[in-house]
């Protein structure tokens, strides 16, 4: 996967001065939480549908291994092909070699992050394929040559105004406003529907696989996943081995939690359930379809005890409700998966030392949990990676030895006493006519944005004792 | 079924399992709690789903018959074409519509680009979302859904359920010689809000989603009343 | 709701102050307060010698290890008192979810049994003691900032608001309550402008209710806040909602540029 976390400061550097983008960011801090909670409040006990929906997919975790071998006979009844890929390459050389034996040349795509994990577009490409993808926010920054900065709202650090001006250049059109928002929603229609037509294969990801009949499900609003699924001769489902789920009902089960955390819809445009080819009698459908299932650590995860992140449903709740994706923005997270969700998942996929900032990236402010539909405890999972980070002295120096001197003081309340009485002392005298202390050596991490409130010139415990001197 | 990839995947996986025997695996199963549905706009499954249609940005009518269907249809397609032509697929509940009686040509088969109208018949719809059920086959193509600027569906009452599960329960969908290659639960027009989070229809599929609900004793006011409710 | 004239003192039993790391070396104005507001609720105030730290700061670091010597340190200090109050809700939460979690055997028993006897200051008064305070007056407007730990590991919302009502004094409530002020212990020396920035949305969404003085049960938050505040110019008061209650309005608030030298002596 490719990666550049070890720039997050500098990007969300970046990313906050770009008042335009930090306004779109905003905006959705605010609107899509809202919705959010609008949604769930009308749904009524929204907790006793996720406790269901957790006890179901751990369920299904528990023992995935019988639902993939259930699922595998299924989608074999049904006529459909399955493949498996032991990682990213895998997965590429697997989709290359369908694409390949149809002597393909157009592609298709539905919005899959497993896709993106793999870097499939990249590798589909350099074999002289054209793909196209199809879902308005990554078509938009496919053309702009970006990478999404959301999971779900790809081109969230994209203007109305960038928008327009790129289809201005990328579309030969002719002269045109392309004022609104629908007009260019109506550009888009117009020049996709081509790539709809032409594809020799529609690629698509999945929300979930159902063991008990070979079905994938595909969620979206925009009906695109589904004419990629069903206009192409061949159809290729890219998605991870974990998102097996026993039954249907299962995952309509999901569905009330997916929807209401993305959006705050109650469900989706679209929401449709794809098994096998064309059967006798159909009138369209593709003549092939084919599974292919990554593993890309999800069985290390699995058997690990960071396996409550496989619950993930990718809904980016957590994204939205994150006050530091939200000032951050999502390139800055240098990942495929950005926010909480991805700070976890990210180093778990490549490395924690490729990755060491994005654990970090976290005031353990909890909100991310509070709304996860999956109850995933993403504030612990972070803590644990930074545990790790310190087992391993990935965490950086001076911090190590600071948290060891002050435990060590700790618990040495006598020493820590006396200590501390110096330090506040000093800070005092050096504080106490501005009432906050602008230098300090040490402290140069708080004082770069903030001030010091100047300390008491003693500590309460220290007043305490020296009045009860006084008592006696 | 599993290649080489695939056992050493299986292998993986079920190292990492609890290898509990497949008979407990599925009592476990069994014992799983249930949950709830959203709760339905109002009592009476009609209004409920009609209400939930309008809010998800689609528009409705009623009919009480094969007579009313065909020109519901009728005062639709003409409102939004100025045309009489449509395509559907071959679900007999279509074929035995009067299409003539409103003046209507339909061409039965799968959709192609250009088409501007189709109509389904839908094979269940749910009040709890505001739902329709297609399946996608011969009785309805895939195309019809999806390539059309509008897509009109006809929903018979008797098929009208409460939640979601109940639409998908139906025992020829069990069973893999009777299920579909495919089906969808259509919910609204296409819509996306891609572009600095503004709701806009019309992505790549349908702009315009019209539903006829079919039932002996409905009448225009339901739909009034589904407004209504839509609006609070 | 009771106080103070109810009850002869300390005659509702004992209760250990464990004042917090931050409010000991930086703000003793707040335990100070705490302290008078235990006794007026009717109990006997013990502070317990020798306190340091909690060990947040090693745990959310991923210092498990040092954390939980720490953690075995205090559980063993507190294990006398039938009650631990804490004037601060991270504090509090440590030692009442993340002990137990973090230790194991039967060190992980003793980390629940003492979770059942702690309580965060404001949680104490309203749910235990149903203490209810003595008027204040206050003239300025004021806000207050529900620190993450306290409002999601503690669910403490509406107990500090039920008090200061009791005090007589309204609260100003921010647009966007449930959002993180970016102290985040160490993440706001590790990653200082993202936090800068997520404390000007806070300041902004207090500027905007009108209000000046701005009240929370965190010294870590309101330090931080202050922080950024005097360093922006702005003109707003920070205390801890110890000393309000306690009607110790006096001094100078949390940074604020005035002699702050002033101890409080009983």
């Amino acid at each position: 996967m490719h990666l550049d976390s070890n720039a997050f400061l500098d990007r969300a550097a970046q990313a906050m001065a770009k008042p335009e983008q930090s306004n779109n960011r905003a905006a959705l801090g605010v609107s899509l939480p809202r919705q959010r909670s609008a949604a769930i409040e009308e749904f009524g006990d929204f907790e006793d549908l996720r406790q269901s929906v957790h006890a179901r997919r751990k369920h299904a975790l528990s023992h995935l291994d019988q639902y993939l071998e259930q699922f595998a006979e299924n989608v074999i009844k049904n006529g459909s092909q399955l493949h498996f890929a032991r990682d990213s390459e895998e997965m590429n050389s697997v989709v290359l070699d369908i694409c390949a034996r149809h002597e393909a040349s157009s592609i298709a795509k539905g919005k899959s992050m497993i896709t993106e994990e793999c870097g499939l577009n990249a590798a589909l490409e350099a074999a002289g394929l054209h793909v196209r993808e199809t879902d308005l926010g990554e078509y938009i920054i496919q053309s702009a040559h970006e990478t999404p900065s959301h999971i779900v709202v790809p081109a969230l650090h994209k203007s109305q105004a960038e928008i327009r001006e790129l289809f201005l250049s990328e579309h030969d059109l002719g002269e045109r406003d392309l004022g609104t928002a629908q007009s260019l929603v109506n550009e888009a229609r117009q020049v996709l529907r081509a790539d709809f037509l032409r594809a020799d294969v529609g690629i698509i990801g999945s929300n979930a696989l159902i063991a008990e009949n070979g079905n994938s499900l595909l969620v979206t609003n925009e009906g695109n996943g589904d004419l990629c699924a069903n206009l192409p001769p061949v159809l290729i489902v890219c998605t991870s081995v974990d998102r097996i789920l026993p039954r249907t009902e299962d995952a309509l089960a999901m569905l009330r939690l997916l929807v209401r955390s993305t959006t705050g819809q109650p469900i989706s445009c679209y929401t449709s359930f794809y098994g096998g080819p064309r059967r006798e009698g159909d009138l369209d459908g593709p003549l092939e379809m084919h599974f292919v299932l990554l593993d890309n650590k999800r069985s290390e995860i699995l058997a690990s005890s960071y396996s409550d992140m496989l619950q993930c449903i990718r809904c980016g709740a957590c994204l939205n409700h994150c006050p530091i994706y939200v000032g951050a923005g999502g390139h800055a997270y240098g990942s495929v998966y950005p926010g909480p969700m991805g700070s976890v998942l990210t180093p778990l996929l490549t490395s924690l030392e490729e990755s060491h900032l994005l654990p970090n990236a976290c005031t353990g402010c909890g909100r991310c949990e509070e709304v996860c539909p999956a109850a995933i405890p993403l504030p612990d999972l972070l803590r644990d990676l930074r545990a790790e980070e310190f087992s391993h002295r990935i965490t950086a120096r001076r911090w190590r030895i600071g948290l060891t001197v002050h435990r060590w003081l700790a618990l040495h309340p006598r020493l820590y006493g006396a200590v501390t009485a110096i330090a506040l002392r000093v800070m005092h005298r050096l504080g106490r006519r501005e009432g906050v202390l602008r230098w300090l050596p040490l402290a140069g991490g708080w004082l770069a944005e903030r001030d010091l409130p100047t300390p008491p010139a003693q500590s309460f415990q220290q007043q305490l004792h020296s009045s009860a001197d006084q008592d006696v | 079924m599993f290649d080489e990839a695939g056992r050493e995947i299986l292998a993986r996986l079920r190292h990492a399992s609890r290898r509990s025997n497949a008979a407990s695996v599925r009592e476990e199963l069994a014992s799983l709690p249930e949950a709830g549905a959203a709760p339905l706009l109002a009592d009476s499954l009609s209004l409920a789903f009609l209400a939930r249609v309008i809010r998800n940005g689609g528009s409705c009518t009623v009919a009480d018959g094969r007579r009313g269907t065909v020109d519901a249809i009728g005062a639709f397609v003409s409102m939004r074409h100025g045309q009489r032509r449509v395509v559907c697929g071959h679900d007999p509940r279509l074929a035995a519509l009067p299409w003539r009686d409103a003046g209507l040509l339909p061409r039965f088969g799968a959709a192609e680009d250009g088409d501007p109208v189709a109509v389904s018949y839908a094979r269940a719809a749910v009040a709890e979302t505001g739902s329709v059920l297609l399946w996608l086959d011969r009785d309805n193509p895939a195309s019809n859904n999806l390539l059309v600027e509008d897509h009109v569906v006809i929903v018979a009452e008797k098929n009208l359920v409460g939640r979601l599960e109940q639409a998908m329960a139906e025992p020829r969908y069990a069973a893999a010689e009777t299920r579909p290659r495919a089906c969808m639960l259509i919910s609204g027009p296409s819509s996306t809000a891609d572009i600095e989070m503004q709701l806009v229809v019309g992505a790549h599929g349908p702009r315009c989603w019209h539903v006829i609900l079919v039932g002996q004793s409905l009448n225009a006011a339901l739909v009034d009343r589904a407004r209504e409710l839509a609006d609070r | 709701m009771s106080n103070s004239a109810e009850f002869e003192s300390g005659e509702r039993g004992e209760v250990a102050l464990f004042v917090s790391c931050l409010v000991d070396l930086m703000r003793p104005e707040a335990a100070f307060a705490a302290w008078r507001l235990l006794e007026d609720a009717g109990y006997l105030v013990v502070i317990p010698e020798e306190q340091t730290c909690c060990g947040q700061p090693g745990y959310n670091s991923g210092d498990y290890v040092g954390a939980a010597e720490l953690a075995r340190r205090t559980i063993e200090q507190l294990a006398p008192y039938p009650y631990v109050v804490i004037p601060s809700g991270s504090c509090a939460g440590m030692l009442r979810q993340h002990y137990p979690k973090l230790l194991e055997g039967h060190w992980q028993q003793r980390a629940q049994e003492l979770a059942g006897r702690v309580f965060e200051l404001s949680e104490f008064l309203v749910d235990i003691a149903e203490y209810s305070p003595r008027r204040v007056e206050m003239d300025q407007p004021v806000t207050y900032h529900d620190a993450c730990a306290g409002l999601r590991e503690l669910g403490i919302r509406e107990q500090p608001r039920q008090l200061l009502a009791a005090a007589g004094i309204q609260v100003r409530e921010l647009s966007q309550r449930d959002v993180c002020c970016g102290f985040g212990g160490t993440f706001c020396a590790k990653m200082p402008a993202l936090s800068a920035r997520m404390a000007d949305e806070k300041l902004h969404d207090i500027e905007a209710t009108g209000a000046t003085e701005v009240v929370a049960g965190d010294i870590g938050c309101l330090m931080a806040l202050a922080g950024r505040a005097r360093r922006l110019d702005k003109n707003l008061q920070f205390r801890h909602v110890a000393e309000i209650l306690a009607g110790d309005l006096i001094g100078p608030g949390i940074g604020a540029k005035e002699d702050p030298s002033r101890g409080h002596n009983r």
